[in-house]
C-alpha cells in the first residue's frame, strides 16, 4: 500500500528585526555598523537553517522612525535574502513598529503549526510615539506573546526600560541571571550579538522541545530555552571593546 | 455483544532531529488485551510523549512509566469491576478515579527510579514530564482520556477520517504541554475524557492515536487526516510498515519523535487494504480527509442552496458577503461564496467535529470582537478560508462596525441570519454562538 499523496513540511520559523532608524542612527556609524552586522551574519543564519531542515527559516524586516515600515514585507528564506541598507533619519516611532508587526502576526497569515518566532528589536534611543500602546497591540497576539523577544540596545542613551518591557520580565533561574537587553557599545559587541541572535537562538528556536504548560503557580520560564551567550559576552552588561556609543 | 475489536498495532520512532541530536526517543507507546469480568476482550492502548527540555532530562524514562502505569492502573479496574456498572460510572472512571490513580502511581514509579538511579541534583518529578494518551475498548463501549498534544482521529471503513480529540488548554503557548509532572495533572484530564457507547449497528472504524509529532509533520491538517486514514488502514499489511512510515514522516516534517497507536473496530484491516489498493491513484488530500458528509442527492443540494440564497435577499447576503463582490442572485457562481457553501455543507456533514474547528480558530474570534481583525477582509479571503469568513459573517451584529443596526429583531437573532441563509444547520449556528459567548468583550479604552 503507497505512502499516501500527503503534504509533509518543515515548520516556519518567522524571524523579524525590529530596526531603529531614527536620525541619531547616524551618529558614530551605528547605522552603518547594524547594516554590516545583519549582512555579515546571514551566512550563520543560513548555515543553521541548512542544519535544522525540520525548520524553513523566513526573514522580515520593520524600520522605524518618523514612521514604521516594512523594509521586507515577505517573509523571505534566509539563503534568499540580501539585506538592503537601512538610511538613518526621523524620529523613533517605535510603537508603531510594534503594530505593524503585531497586525503581521495575527493567524492568518501566521500559520497554525509555525514555530514560535524571534523578534529582534535594536534601538539607540527612545520611542517618540505611544510605546505602551504598541506594545499592548504586541502582546495581545497569542503569536507575539508565544515568541522569543530580544533586544538590542545600542549606545548608553538606549531607553533600556522600555527594551525590558519588550522582551519581558524572566526571573532569575538556577545558573542564570534574568534576561536583560543586550548592550552593544561598539560594533563588535553589536556583530555578536546579531551573530547570537540568527545562529544560536535561531538554531535554538528551531528545534523546540516541549515544556511543561505555565499555570499560576508556575511563573513563565520563556517559550524556548535561550542558549548561553558567547563566552566573550556572557554578561550582557559587561560590554566587550571600546565604549564608542 | 460481539467482540469488535481487533488487538492494536504501535510503533513509535526517534525523530530526526533528535538522531541528529544524538537524542533519545522520547516518546512510548505500549498496549494490551486483557479480559473484562464477562470474559469479554478488552484493548488498551497508550501514547506518551516525554518533554524534551533540559530539565526534563529524564522523560523518556518518564513517558515509559506513563504508558506502563495507565495500562496497569486501566487493566486492574477493568478486570475487576462489576460488570453491572452503567456507562455513566465508566464515564467518571475516565475523568476522575483513572487519572487520580495513574498521577499517583506515575509519581511513585519516577520516585522509585531516581532513587534506584540517582543523578545529580534533587529528585522533582519535572525531570520525567511526559504527556499521556489513553484509549480503552470494551465489548459495549470505548473511551479516551489523558492530557498533553496528544491527536485522536476516528476514521471509518470507507477511509473518511475526522479530528475527535485534540488539546485546548488555555495556558498552553508555544510549545509548552500539560503534563504528569504538574500538581494538578489529574483535573487536566478530564477535559480530555470521552465514552462513546458502541452501537450494534456501527460500522467497522479505526483510532489513530499519536503524539505530536506527526500532526506537526503535516502542511495541513487535511494532510494528517489522509495520513491518519491511511496509517489505520495500512495496518492490516502489518506492523513492518509502521516504522518506516514513521520515519519518513518525521525525516519529511518535523523531525519530532513519532508515536501511534491503532485500535480497530470489526474487519477494519485486510479487506481495507484491499479495497485501498484499488482507489489508486490517490484522490486529493483534502478530498480524502474531509470528514464524512451529509448525503444528499444533488438535485436537493441544488434546491438547498437555492432556497437559501433565495431566502438570504441581496441586503442580507451583503452582510454575509463583501460588498466588492457581486452579489449572487440564483446560483453561487463567486469562488468565495461557493467555498463558503462547501464548508457549511462540511461541517454540518459531521456535527461532531464542529466545536473542535472553532475552537481552534479562537484567536480569531476574539480578533473579530476586539476589532483588531476586519471581517470584510475575511469575507473577500473565502475563497482560500472559507472558515474564516463564515465566521466573520455571524460576527454578532452589535459590534460589525461596517453593518446597518438591527431594525426590528434582537441583536442575536439578526446576526445568526447570515449563516442561515448559508444553509448552516443548528449544530453550527449553535457552536458558534457557544464560541462568541466564550470570547471575551472588546476592551474598553
Amino acid at each position: 500500500m503507497p505512502f499516501p499523496d500527503v503534504k509533509l513540511a518543515n515548520r516556519p520559523l518567522h524571524f523579524l528585526y525590529l530596526c531603529d532608524c531614527s536620525g541619531s542612527m547616524a551618529a558614530s556609524g551605528k547605522m552603518q555598523a547594524l547594516n554590516q552586522a545583519i549582512r555579515q551574519s546571514l551566512p550563520g543564519m543560513a548555515a543553521v537553517a541548512r542544519d535544522n531542515p525540520e525548520a524553513r527559516v523566513l526573514v522580515r524586516a520593520v524600520r522605524f522612525a518618523d514612521h514604521a515600515a516594512w523594509h521586507i514585507e515577505t517573509p523571505t528564506p534566509v539563503d534568499q535574502l540580501e539585506w538592503r541598507d537601512l538610511q538613518a533619519g526621523g524620529i523613533t516611532a517605535m510603537g508603531e513598529a510594534l503594530k505593524l508587526v503585531a497586525a503581521a502576526l495575527q493567524t492568518p497569515p501566521m500559520e497554525v503549526r509555525a514555530l514560535p518566532p524571534v523578534l529582534v528589536l535594536i534601538s539607540d534611543g527612545q520611542p517618540t510615539d505611544d510605546f505602551a500602546a504598541g506594545l499592548e497591540a504586541l502582546l495581545r497576539v497569542p503569536w507575539a506573546q508565544k515568541a522569543v523577544r530580544l533586544a538590542i540596545a545600542l549606545g548608553h542613551d538606549a531607553d533600556l526600560e522600555v527594551l525590558q518591557r519588550f522582551i519581558g520580565s524572566e526571573p532569575a533561574t538556577a545558573g542564570r541571571s534574568p534576561r536583560r537587553p543586550l548592550q552593544a557599545s561598539n560594533a563588535t559587541s553589536l556583530a555578536q550579538y546579531i551573530q547570537w541572535a540568527s545562529t544560536a537562538v535561531v538554531g535554538a528556536a528551531s528545534m523546540p522541545a516541549s515544556r511543561v504548560s505555565e499555570t499560576p503557580l508556575e511563573p513563565a520560564a520563556g517559550n524556548i530555552p535561550l542558549p548561553d551567550l558567547p563566552p566573550t559576552v556572557l554578561d550582557p552588561t559587561d560590554d566587550v571593546g571600546p565604549l564608542v556609543w | 455483544m460481539v467482540n469488535r475489536w481487533a488487538a492494536p498495532i504501535a510503533a513509535s520512532r526517534a525523530g530526526a532531529a533528535h538522531l541528529r541530536a544524538g537524542r533519545p526517543c522520547q516518546d512510548a507507546v505500549l498496549y494490551r488485551e486483557l479480559r473484562d469480568t464477562d470474559g469479554q476482550p478488552v484493548m488498551l492502548m497508550a501514547v506518551a510523549d516525554g518533554h524534551g527540555g533540559r530539565r526534563y532530562r529524564r522523560s523518556e524514562v518518564g513517558s515509559r512509566l506513563a504508558c506502563e502505569t495507565a495500562l496497569a492502573v486501566a487493566s486492574a479496574a477493568l478486570a475487576s469491576a462489576p460488570p453491572e456498572d452503567g456507562e455513566g460510572a465508566w464515564s467518571r472512571w475516565l475523568a476522575h478515579d483513572l487519572p487520580e490513580a495513574v498521577q499517583g502511581r506515575w509519581l511513585e514509579a519516577v520516585q522509585a527510579h531516581w532513587q534506584s538511579d540517582p543523578g545529580e541534583g534533587g529528585f522533582e518529578p519535572l525531570l520525567y514530564g511526559s504527556t499521556l494518551g489513553l484509549v480503552v475498548m470494551t465489548a459495549r463501549w470505548w473511551g479516551h482520556t489523558g492530557l498533553g498534544d496528544w491527536d485522536l482521529v476516528r476514521v471509518e471503513a470507507d477511509g473518511r477520517a475526522r479530528l475527535l480529540e485534540e488539546e485546548n488548554e488555555p495556558t498552553v503557548l508555544g510549545e509548552a504541554t500539560c503534563s504528569l509532572c504538574q500538581p494538578q495533572a489529574a483535573s487536566l484530564f478530564a477535559r480530555r475524557a470521552a465514552l462513546y457507547p458502541l452501537a450494534l449497528e456501527e460500522g467497522d472504524f479505526a483510532l489513530v492515536l499519536c503524539t505530536d509529532g506527526i500532526r506537526k509533520s503535516c502542511a495541513t491538517d487535511g494532510d494528517f487526516l489522509t495520513l491518519a486514514a491511511w496509517l489505520a488502514r495500512s495496518g492490516g499489511e502489518g506492523v513492518g510498515l509502521l516504522p518506516e512510515a514513521l520515519d519518513r514522516i518525521s525525516r519529511e516534517g518535523s523531525g519530532d519523535d513519532v508515536t501511534v497507536a491503532i485500535g480497530r473496530a470489526g474487519a477494519l484491516g485486510e479487506a481495507q487494504a484491499t479495497q485501498t489498493t484499488a482507489l489508486a491513484p490517490s484522490p486529493p488530500p483534502a478530498a480524502q480527509a474531509s470528514p464524512p458528509r451529509r448525503q444528499r442527492p444533488a438535485i436537493g443540494r441544488a434546491l438547498a442552496i437555492g432556497l437559501a440564497l433565495a431566502a438570504a435577499g441581496a441586503g442580507l447576503l451583503a452582510l454575509v458577503w463583501p460588498r466588492t463582490q457581486p452579489q449572487p442572485q440564483a446560483a453561487p457562481t463567486s469562488p468565495g461564496l461557493r467555498a463558503a457553501l462547501a464548508e457549511v455543507e462540511r461541517l454540518c456533514g459531521q456535527p461532531v467535529t464542529i466545536p473542535l474547528e472553532l475552537r481552534r480558530r479562537r484567536d480569531l474570534f476574539v480578533a473579530l470582537r476586539q476589532g483588531r481583525q476586519d471581517p470584510g477582509q475575511l469575507k473577500a479571503a473565502a475563497a482560500t478560508d472559507p472558515l474564516a469568513a463564515l465566521i466573520a459573517a455571524d460576527l454578532p451584529a452589535d459590534q460589525r462596525s461596517n453593518a446597518p443596526a438591527p431594525a426590528s429583531k434582537p441583536a442575536a437573532a439578526q446576526a445568526r441570519r447570515p449563516l442561515q441563509a448559508l444553509g448552516a444547520c443548528p449544530a453550527l449556528r449553535e457552536a458558534l454562538s457557544r464560541q462568541w459567548a466564550l470570547t471575551p468583550a472588546a476592551t474598553t479604552p
